[in-house]
């Protein structure tokens, strides 16, 4: 099963810290010595602030994705276990952007050899980066988000399952 | 009210007999062909067999479910008025339904077309028999049907021993 | 200002600095990178003293009778209350991502990046609508001390009727609007709530060359080449 990462509305306090830090990550160490003004600013996670909440809204890596679907030439592409975006076959046709039910995917310019292309721009579990793992999740200061690995959301629904099942068993007649 | 099944774990002796009729009943399979280990042949319900645990887990088709509205894509709806059903069709495999599920009773699980989706206690009623099989297989009768007229039969017999 | 200094790392002011405050001279590099931040009173280098959860633990305060004093005060009214002149309430708040006066955050690239000049007004929707704005517009902000343009921002977050603004911006600077009416014993200025109105602009063409220059002009003012040149 895919792996993803997902944020926690009860933790999560809007700093927009994991915006940064997947710039950053992404963008590598020649940050700090080009000219400012060249810099752009795609982050693949987005921080929403609603009038009762704030909480990040990143690629599900979903099983069945619909971008996947729609992507007429195979940018987008289910790989052992993420959904996996190759930006140079990508030929800006938008539909993965309007398909996806998160509003995950966005486009953004990039410099081709003298050129400007405008590609789908998402979640890659940060595999492309020089750490390898999301930085989103090492940077978040209240940890609100987590990378859930292979068998997280399996961990996930066996413990809760467990827990049903001592829950009905704690109140079960005879006993206190 | 929605019907489910609900587990008397005064009488459940764990034995998994649930498990295997589930199975039997969404594939059309005799019980010398249910293998347990078999990730295509998935039972939606789960039970619990240990010294100090004897219990089964079924989704309880709640009222008000959190499960429901995490679906982005609305997968899920409620069917025939009684129950909570998933569209297999539909789902994207986001896992946000598995993950809003207090009760851990949904699971991702593969079908036969290479999807992987969200699975739960339907209810059987895709099923030649229509009505819960693992009520009918239960040996122990340790699970029941819950619908408006047991449910209230329930209610009332508790009441009555109480008072 | 004239003192000769040289230090060769930040490590060698700040073990300067905690060597002449018993307070916290406990508080060395290594132990904060240990265990991440070191609450004071930390007053010995050791790692047996990790700091102080809870400065007045068992009742000890900084009085004569190592008493805490607790004071009240009976509720006073807002100074400046909303009127027809100026309809809505201004507040001013903090936001995470950028410090203060923004000296040094407004120059770190990715931060300008995350938000910048001249910052934003949040409004209700509803008032947005009204007032026939959308977000990102530039409008202007007014009270009877003063006045700035900002950019709308609608957001639900906001009660209709209420305004507020972070107050990190040079040019989106809510304190020109402030109230200076002082606290009666602490003597702070009424920073939290005061009258405003705000004004759509409808020559946006013009307001948005008035930000970037006025951007420059403060820029060089004190002496940044460009944003960002420095971190």
């Amino acid at each position: 099963m895919n792996r993803f990462v997902k944020g926690n509305p009860l933790f999560c306090i809007g700093c927009r810290t994991c915006m940064v830090a997947c710039v950053v990550a992404h963008r590598g160490n020649g940050i700090f010595t080009t000219d400012p003004e060249s810099e752009d600013f795609y982050p693949r996670i987005h921080v929403v602030k609603t009038k009762t909440k704030t909480m990040t809204v990143q690629c599900h890596q979903c099983e069945n994705a619909p971008c996947v679907k729609v992507c007429p030439v195979g940018a987008l592409e289910k790989g052992t276990d993420s959904i996996l975006m190759h930006e140079e076959r990508c030929i800006g046709c938008k539909q993965c952007t309007m398909v996806c039910p998160f509003g995950a995917i966005q486009m953004k310019s990039v410099a081709d050899e003298g050129t400007v292309r405008v590609v789908a721009n998402k979640c890659d579990l940060c595999a492309n980066t020089e750490e390898g793992v999301p930085a989103c999740v090492s940077h978040c200061p209240t940890d609100a988000l987590t990378f859930y690995e292979i068998d997280s959301v399996q961990n996930a629904v066996d413990k809760k399952n467990l827990q049903t099942a001592l829950n009905a068993w704690a109140v079960k007649e005879g006993q206190v | 009210m929605n019907q489910f099944v609900y587990c008397d774990v005064n009488l459940c002796i764990g034995c998994g007999m649930c498990e295997r009729q589930c199975i039997m009943s969404h594939y059309d399979l005799k019980m010398t062909d249910v293998k347990l280990n078999d990730p295509l042949q998935r039972a939606r319900c789960k039970t619990y067999r240990q010294p100090e645990l004897k219990a089964a887990v079924h989704c309880k088709q709640c009222e008000n479910p959190s499960c429901m509205a995490a679906c982005p894509v609305g997968a899920i709806h409620k069917r025939d008025d009684k129950l909570i059903f998933i569209d297999e069709n539909s789902c994207i495999g986001c896992r946000e339904y598995v993950l809003a599920c207090p009760f851990g009773a949904v699971r991702m699980a593969p079908v036969a077309d290479g999807r992987v989706v969200a699975t739960k206690c339907d209810l059987c009623v895709d099923t030649k028999a229509g009505t819960p099989a693992c009520v009918k297989g239960c040996p122990k009768k340790a699970l029941t049907l819950m619908n408006d007229e047991t449910l209230k039969a329930w209610l009332l017999y508790k009441q009555e021993h109480s008072a | 200002m004239g003192y000769p200094m040289h230090y060769n790392n930040t490590q060698e002011i700040w073990d300067e600095m905690r060597k002449l405050s018993p307070k916290f001279t406990g508080a060395t590099y290594e132990k904060i990178d240990a265990l991440g931040g070191v609450q004071w009173p930390c007053y010995d280098e050791s790692m047996d003293d990790k700091g102080t959860m809870f400065l007045h633990e068992g009742g000890h305060f900084a009085t004569e009778d190592g008493r805490g004093n607790l004071l009240f005060t009976d509720y006073e009214p807002v100074k400046e209350e909303v009127d027809e002149e100026y309809p809505m309430s201004f507040c001013t708040v903090r936001e995470v991502g950028h410090y203060s006066a923004r000296t040094m955050t407004g120059n770190c690239r990715m931060l300008a990046k995350l938000e910048d000049e001249p910052g934003w007004v949040a409004m209700n929707p509803k008032d947005c609508e009204e007032l026939g704005v959308a977000q990102g517009d530039l409008v202007r902000v007014r009270s009877r001390r003063g006045s700035l343009i900002t950019r709308c921002l609608p957001t639900e977050r906001v009660k209709p009727g209420s305004t507020y603004m972070t107050y990190q911006w040079w040019i989106g600077a809510c304190n020109e609007l402030t109230n200076t009416a002082l606290d009666p014993k602490s003597k702070t200025p009424e920073y939290k709530y005061c009258a405003c109105r705000v004004e759509k602009l409808d020559d946006q063409a013009e307001a948005e060359a008035y930000v970037q220059t006025q951007y420059a002009l403060i820029r060089s003012k004190m002496g940044i080449e460009k944003a960002g040149a420095n971190v």
